[in-house]
């Protein structure tokens, strides 16, 4: 079950090591991960996903009218659910609560512009 | 099962790509000495392919193939092509149709991938950590020399996620004809080393750990893991060889990967990035390890290993190294 809270209540970096974790749990490494090399998966990750993100989140207008609202946990679901939509590969919580934490004007910028 | 189509995807899906797989000779690393050498080897090479005597210009070719390849072409075709051929001859049952890749991340480790069935990744920084740790326990210095050098190295990669400088792998007493028993030495631990976390990984499919991933802990899949790899190896190099020195090196080879681990558990508990987790400690699984062999009556073949393991984990007062 989500823990919205955690998700609201965490820093960027602690959302980055959930996601590295979320991306890798299932593996079986030969040694327990280094958060330096979890960090990076997940940055890797977002970075080379940021163009479907954009499309999926963007083009909701749920999504577009609660980020004019102060209400981070509606915000934060509304975005959970567009992402849960697609395939992603991994939890779509900390990916949403990642971006909302970094600001969705600013990922959603050209596209709420037109 | 993976194929390489698999690896480039999965690359591809994690924001990686196979063009940032460190060269087999890579001009970034490589210092000015090595490139004179390296350029005059390869001047010789291009000659006897244009000489056109089929021998060596194919032997010359596939030199050069090699050389301008990265480094999947070593584990690919040479650690895991070698592997899967002996596992076969000594009639061992292993997984087929995995992949091993690198992993291009300057990160100390290997996994098995649950997505990809049959994919395994190695993390850059692994074999790299591994050839230079064989290049230094060799060298000829003092143990307390070698293991701040060691510890030095394993410390920098950690905490700057860059990988050994070449000059780890260059020392006064490893230079010259005369030094050429130690030289071989670290090539064929640095391979027995390599063997082992490939084996390792093997392990996790053979002994079909991703359906008892729920009801097994990490620590005692771990422990599996490294129990079946030592033990095939080791059969292996006996069905095949039946030489005392292979057995040795085999079991240094794990030795080596166990030592390396107990430093980066180190390093990373001292940077603040060790991620907590129900691993076993290097140390317990070198610990399970040396109990396998004792039961198996290979106490004797052991000692090199266990001194390999001392040095890393700066047990200087116990076994210095012959």
């Amino acid at each position: 079950m989500t823990n919205f809270q955690h998700l609201l209540s965490s820093t960027e970096d602690e959302l980055l090591l959930d996601l590295g974790r979320a991306l890798t749990e299932e593996d079986l490494g030969a040694l327990p991960q280094n958060l330096d090399a979890l960090r990076e998966r997940s940055t890797r990750w977002l970075n080379a996903r940021k163009t479907q993100l954009q499309s999926l989140i963007c083009k909701s207008e749920k999504v577009q009218q609660l980020a004019t609202t102060d209400n981070s946990l509606e915000l934060l679901v509304a975005v959970i659910d567009v992402l849960e939509s697609a395939t992603l590969g991994t939890s779509a919580a900390p990916v949403a609560a990642i971006l909302c934490k970094r600001g969705l004007r600013k990922l959603c910028a050209a596209h709420w512009a037109e | 099962m993976a194929s390489r189509q698999d690896y480039l995807d999965y690359l591809a899906e994690q924001g990686y790509s196979e063009d940032e797989v460190l060269r087999m000779l890579d001009p970034a690393q490589a210092d000015s000495g090595t490139s004179t050498a390296v350029g005059g080897v390869v001047g010789i090479m291009a000659g006897l392919i244009r000489d056109g005597n089929s021998k060596e210009s194919a032997w010359a070719l596939e030199i050069l193939q090699s050389l301008n390849a990265n480094t999947n072409y070593l584990l690919q075709n040479i650690i895991n092509g070698r592997l899967k051929k002996r596992y076969l001859e000594a009639g061992i049952e292993h997984p087929e149709d995995i992949f091993p890749g690198v992993f291009p991340t300057n990160d100390f480790n290997a996994r098995a991938v649950a997505k990809v069935p049959g994919l395994v990744l190695i993390d850059t920084a692994c074999f790299e950590l591994i050839e230079a740790g064989s290049w230094i326990y060799f060298s000829r210095d003092s143990i307390d020399s070698r293991n701040a050098r060691i510890q030095s190295i394993v410390g920098d990669v950690i905490c700057t996620r860059r990988l050994p400088p070449k000059s780890a792998l260059d020392h006064p007493s490893l230079r010259g004809p005369e030094s050429s028993p130690y030289k071989s030495l670290v090539t064929d631990v640095t391979t027995a080393a390599e063997e082992f976390v490939l084996a390792h990984e093997y392990a996790h499919f053979a002994l079909g750990h991703y359906s008892q991933a729920t009801e097994k802990s990490r620590s005692r899949l771990e422990l599996d893991a490294d129990r079946w790899a030592m033990e095939s190896l080791l059969q292996e190099t006996t069905l095949l060889a039946d030489r005392r020195d292979g057995l040795i090196t085999q079991i240094a080879g794990a030795m080596m990967f166990f030592g390396l681990a107990h430093l980066v558990e180190a390093a990373q508990k001292s940077a603040g990035v060790f991620e907590s987790s129900d691993y076993p400690a290097a140390m317990e699984r070198f610990s399970v390890i040396r109990e396998l062999l004792r039961r198996f009556g290979l106490e004797e073949y052991c000692r090199h290993g266990e001194q390999i393991f001392a040095t890393m984990a700066h047990r200087s007062d116990s076994l210095r190294p012959q």
